[in-house]
């Protein structure tokens, strides 16, 4: 977003575009529920301080921050936590996925959990995460290639 | 045989987003209000439209809560915990009684096995309320305020429901105790449908030392005057209550009633195809459906919506009589979380829906249906109990 359309948008407007973005990631990085209620967080902060944030190059990524510094200081989020998966979901997935998305590297899952569970492509993770399309890329296949040992499924797929 | 690695982890996109769902303009109000009361800090919300009334008085209330410390010269920017303790208290003040008689901190933060100190409130015709009467018997406590409209009526209601049902194997207790005002209460409370003990505390006494930080808080009180278990935030707070009279969220006790379970509360642009007839729940617009009795169909997404809000929606097929609508007409009046419209191809000619919950009906004579509204407005199942239904979308009669 360009400075002056941002100064003009609403906070009700810029939380409908960003929500879904914002959540994902901190979910992502911290797991369901720490993320979900750190992303939830600096959307309150972001509402009572839009006076400010509003008028920022990228606020979204701005309130990224903001969840990240909320997730570490009220949520304790010593591993990430994520839920298992209800025995008959469709399509099936591992009861072993979760806890090795949890066991990869918070930069691994960050870029694996958006990209290949929430269907961000990989120019939208790098934008967000302001980091290099390459640094992502790298990340995402040492993520996959951890995953596939520790659910030992092969490469065949 | 494991399935492709791709194709699991985009499935289990779909557990994560139920898990950590979309998240509402109510909820971060909450977590406002909730900041705001915490830190005491001054200053006008920015605006968002839609939600001017609860925030109008959510603003006022800080303000009124706030002069007065700033009158006394502590100042607005006073810490969250550990406020200054002035000379003023003497050594004596640390300690008061506690709910079974025994010495304990005057000042306490409300954890599973703190002995907490006793206090009283009165009811609306001054009789006092004497928390120290209910040792030896657990008590069900709700700490509430008159003015926060996402945990006054509704939950009050819901306190009321599950007091009707517990028994006499607990006591319950409701007390409206930051800045109450009786008339605002009155207000609540005043049709005489309450038996339920509801009393009102000024002087700021449980707030200060049960170290209340944010309302609405529920705790269960053990026999011997310890603390067992505390509840903050609508949602939760409402299913404990129902847990502790031993109602069973899933139907309300009431004959016929499905429990769909889980449902996404994703927004989305374009039309839904629901599973339900009418659906019960799921992705859904933008915008609420207004409340009240529609003779015209209205949009599945826009009633999903107000679902989500704690809403029954009532949808009355063709063959319905004039003393069914008059009986729809009439449960609109009675509750603004009523919605009713007419939807063809029912599978009976009344069908009543609550976020997750369903129930079909013949005709609208039957004491179920009056049930299934009280029970389900602004229930436990609803993802956003409580909040508005006007504001949205639709002109009802």
């Amino acid at each position: 977003l360009k400075q002056e359309e941002a100064v003009d948008l609403s906070f009700t407007d810029f939380a409908r575009r960003a929500e879904s973005r914002l959540r994902h990631a901190l979910v992502a990085r911290y797991g369901t529920e720490t993320g979900r209620d750190a992303a939830a967080e600096a959307l309150a902060y972001g509402w009572e301080h839009w006076d400010r944030v509003g008028t920022m190059n990228n606020p979204v990524g701005y309130l990224y921050r903001v969840g990240q510094s909320r997730a570490r200081r009220s949520f304790r989020p010593a591993t990430a936590w994520f839920p298992l998966p209800p025995d008959d979901h469709e399509p099936h997935v591992e009861p072993g996925l979760p806890s090795a998305l949890a066991a990869l590297s918070t930069k691994q899952r960050t870029v694996v959990v958006l990209i290949h569970c929430f269907a961000w492509s990989q120019r939208e993770v790098a934008d967000f995460l302001s980091v290099a399309p390459t640094t992502v890329q790298k990340h995402a296949e040492r993520g996959i290639q951890k995953l596939r040992r520790e659910l030992g499924v092969t490469d065949a797929d | 045989m494991p399935t492709d690695l791709y194709a699991q982890l985009q499935s289990y996109g779909t557990v994560l987003e139920t898990d950590a769902p979309h998240i509402e303009e109510a909820e971060l109000e909450r977590i406002i209000i909730t900041r705001r009361l915490r830190t005491r800090r001054l200053g006008p919300l920015p605006e968002w439209p839609g939600w001017a009334i609860a925030l109008a008085v959510a603003v006022i209330t800080v303000l009124v809560v706030t002069i007065p410390l700033l009158l006394f010269g502590i100042g607005g920017e006073a810490p969250p915990v550990n406020e200054p303790s002035t000379t003023t208290i003497s050594p004596d003040a640390s300690q008061a009684q506690g709910v079974c008689g025994d010495t304990v901190q005057a000042t306490v933060s409300l954890e599973p096995g703190v002995m907490v100190p006793s206090w009283t409130a009165e009811t609306l015709d001054s009789t006092p309320l004497d928390l120290a009467d209910t040792c030896g018997r657990p008590t069900w406590i709700f700490l509430f305020a008159d003015w926060c409209e996402i945990c006054g009526g509704s939950a009050l209601v819901a306190f009321q429901g599950a007091f009707d049902a517990s028994g006499d194997q607990i006591d319950f207790l409701a007390v409206d105790m930051i800045e109450p005002n009786s008339e605002n209460l009155a207000s609540l409370i005043g049709n005489g449908g309450y038996s339920v003990p509801v009393g009102i505390e000024s002087g700021g006494v449980i707030e200060e030392a049960w170290s209340v930080e944010g309302i609405p808080v529920w705790v269960y009180l053990g026999a011997d005057g310890r603390v067992v278990d505390v509840y903050h935030g609508l949602s939760e707070g409402l299913t404990a209550t129902y847990e502790v009279a031993g109602i069973d969220i899933s139907t309300g006790g009431i004959e016929g009633v499905v429990d769909y379970g889980a449902i996404s509360t994703e927004h989305v642009g374009r039309d839904v195809d629901y599973p339900q007839v009418p659906p019960v729940g799921g992705p859904h617009a933008d915008i609420w459906q207004n409340c009240g009795f529609y003779a015209d169909e209205i949009r599945e997404e826009n009633a999903v919506h107000s679902l989500e809000h704690g809403v029954v929606w009532i949808t009355y097929r063709e063959d319905a009589t004039s003393s069914d609508l008059d009986s729809l007409r009439a449960l609109a009046e009675s509750d603004d979380h009523v919605l009713v419209s007419p939807y063809p191809d029912l599978p009976a000619t009344i069908v009543a829906s609550a976020w997750s919950r369903q129930l079909t009906l013949e005709s609208a004579d039957t004491p179920r249906l009056a049930e299934f509204v009280d029970f389900f407005v602004s229930g436990p199942q609803a993802p956003e109990p409580g909040a508005t239904c006007e504001g949205g979308v639709g002109s009802p009669e």
